[in-house]
């Protein structure tokens, strides 16, 4: 008896949860087993991938979609974690489960550094700042080529494992661990305040939210689930060189946030694996790779603010009314023929 | 070294001065971010070099009316509709500037391509020799400057762009259309693109990756602030100058965007909405 109460618990809770949450749902019981079926070297690698990008998505979104501060130099946070990370693993010998947490937290100093001008600057005035941030910082690296490792970058570093199921779990339990925390965030108190930021930062003001303050906090956060991935991936590429600061790694963030949906955290998890399946599907005409990201860019801005779920969902609806259309329709035949 | 200073700024301040004010005469009436602005003047030197078998002066002619086509094509499909959700219709046109560059990269190759000069020769100004396509195009540059500036004060057309730009809402209830006038703007924006890849080009060269230029003008832009045309003219020439005197002191290559990207940066903690504009909402 109490079993099955149990059971339509679950069923209920199930029926209650978004579309997009019962896919995340699905994919993580998926992602949980899969090592259990095959070991393939190459397979596991392209998940790990899509788990680190998953994080980096995720946590531009906590920052531009669930706060509206709109960052298109998220490659920042990641780039400098990814440095100090593999800089703190080099020369002090820190083993990776130490360098990347305190890459996250060189992603807060990072945040509240950019975010002192965004407290200041019109909203397109930051686009244009943050967008530079990263290029500066990759100049910096090219003028001193001596302390930085210079164009070739630091390399050498401790691999996170040499078992790569290892590495795949640890990658997987980092990300789903990552999204719980800020899909917590997302629903409290907090993410209220950032979404009310984000909507109309004035009357949240008028209400006494102190902005400025959550304004902080949004970046801190979001710097440090960034920084996290930067740390992970270098430790995965075992380097790190300046390209990290290209402006397509972020563009690659905002991508992966709004193909899942744009505000709702799990959305990038979802956004991740489908691009990282599509650039692989791709490899065989790999100089079409920038092409198609930047289509599939370009159509998911125009044409689908709310994300490729939305598309299926939109679908879904549409089946509804046509149903219901043809039930009333058929309703009334049946009506007009008995009278 | 001061007049070899002075004569490379005024070059260089030409170029910035024309993509400055091509880019932010669109933002400043429409609110938009085009950040394709830079791909459209890649692509305007890229349809020069393809069509040069026609001759010099018809390829800068077709180009010209074709990279303005396009700019009206890009501004019914993806800018136009997306005119009230600035966020959006930035990374539109972010995609769509990876997507030509990615497209020149397929057509013509990754490598770096020349355009031949409008004039060719030498001239001696301040006693340092420059080519003559280098002055005619810093010099053009400056005159299509005024030309645009007395094209807005004076002209009815350029009244509407003013007031659309100051106040939208009031423009439409006197009774401007306010899709033609933002067409128009685009046309214009582009042009000045258009034209700036037929005088700077050929200096510059061009390559797939030449889109950036649009980066190495922020600097400009944000100095100069938005929508205000003699502060982006007088922007170009300050920020063209702190980087000829780096270049010419301390060296080259990637210290000098570096620096002038930080000078923005504080001039933008000091001033938010730019040295010379005025903050409109």
């Amino acid at each position: 008896m109490k079993e099955e109460k149990n059971v339509t618990d679950i069923i209920e809770l199930l029926k209650e949860m978004s579309l997009r949450l019962k896919v995340f749902l699905l994919l993580s019981i998926v992602l949980s087993i899969l090592p259990a079926l095959t070991r393939d070297h190459y397979l596991l690698t392209i998940l790990i991938f899509a788990n680190i990008y998953a994080i980096f998505g995720a946590s531009w979104d906590i920052l531009g979609g669930v706060t509206g501060i709109f960052s298109l130099g998220h490659a920042l946070f990641f780039g400098v974690s990814a440095y100090m990370s593999g800089a703190l693993n080099l020369f002090l010998n820190l083993p990776p489960w130490m360098t990347i947490p305190i890459g996250g937290v060189f992603g807060v100093i990072v945040g509240f550094v950019v975010a002192l001008p965004s407290l200041r600057l019109k909203n397109q005035y930051f686009a244009i700042t943050s967008l530079i941030f990263p290029t500066i910082l990759a100049g910096i690296i090219y003028m001193y080529p001596d302390i930085t490792g210079g164009e070739t970058g630091i390399y050498g570093l401790t691999q996170i494992s040499s078992d790569i199921v290892v590495t795949y779990y640890s990658s997987l339990l980092l990300m789903l661990a990552s999204i719980f925390v800020l899909v917590k965030i997302l629903n409290s108190r907090i993410g209220l305040i950032f979404r009310s930021i984000r909507d109309d930062a004035e009357t949240a003001e008028a209400s006494g939210i102190n902005t400025t303050k959550y304004k902080f906090l949004s970046f801190a956060i979001s710097g440090f689930f960034a920084g996290i991935a930067g740390g992970f991936q270098a430790h995965l590429l075992m380097s790190t060189s300046p390209s990290i600061f290209n402006p397509f790694y972020s563009f690659q963030a905002i991508l992966n946030a709004s193909l899942g949906g744009i505000g709702t955290i799990v959305g990038s998890v979802g956004g991740s694996y489908l691009m990282s399946i599509l650039n692989e599907a791709l490899r065989s005409i790999g100089q079409f790779r920038v092409f198609i990201t930047a289509l599939v860019m370009l159509l998911v801005f125009r044409y689908l603010p709310g994300g490729i779920l939305r598309l299926f969902a939109k679908r879904y609806r549409i089946n509804l009314e046509v149903w219901s259309g043809l039930k009333k329709l058929w309703g009334k035949k049946d009506d007009g023929f008995d009278t | 070294m001061i007049e070899e200073i002075l004569v490379s700024t005024f070059i260089l301040g030409g170029l910035y001065a024309l993509m400055a004010i091509g880019y932010s005469l669109i933002q400043g009436v429409s609110r938009i971010m085009n950040l394709a602005h830079g791909a459209l003047y890649m692509l305007a030197g890229y349809f020069i070099y393809s069509l040069s078998f026609l001759g010099l002066g018809a390829a800068i002619v077709v180009s010209l009316i074709l990279i303005v086509l396009t700019s009206f094509i890009v501004y019914k499909i993806l800018i136009g509709p997306l005119r009230e959700k600035e966020a959006r219709a930035a990374l539109v046109t972010l995609a769509l500037a990876l997507i030509l560059q990615e497209s020149v990269k397929l057509i013509w190759g990754p490598e770096v391509q020349s355009i031949s000069y409008v004039v060719v020769g030498y001239v001696t100004i301040l006693g340092v020799r420059v080519t003559s396509q280098k002055l005619l195009a810093a010099i053009t540059a400056v005159f299509l400057v005024v030309v645009l500036m007395v094209f807005i004060r004076r002209t009815k057309q350029g009244k509407a762009i003013r007031a659309v730009a100051q106040n939208m809402e009031v423009a439409r209830l006197v009774g401007i259309n306010i899709s033609k006038v933002m067409i128009m703007t685009m046309g214009i924006s582009v042009l000045l693109a258009g034209f700036a890849a037929v005088l700077f080009a050929p200096v510059y060269l061009i390559s797939p990756t030449e889109w950036t230029i649009l980066f190495r003008s922020f600097p400009t832009i944000i100095l100069g602030g938005l929508g205000s045309l003699k502060g982006s003219l007088a922007a170009a020439f300050i920020i063209a100058g702190i980087e000829k005197v780096i270049e010419f002191t301390i060296g080259g290559g990637y210290i000098v965007p570096t620096v002038t990207f930080a000078v923005m940066i504080i001039i933008l903690f000091v001033r938010p909405a730019g040295l010379f504009g005025q903050s409109t909402n």
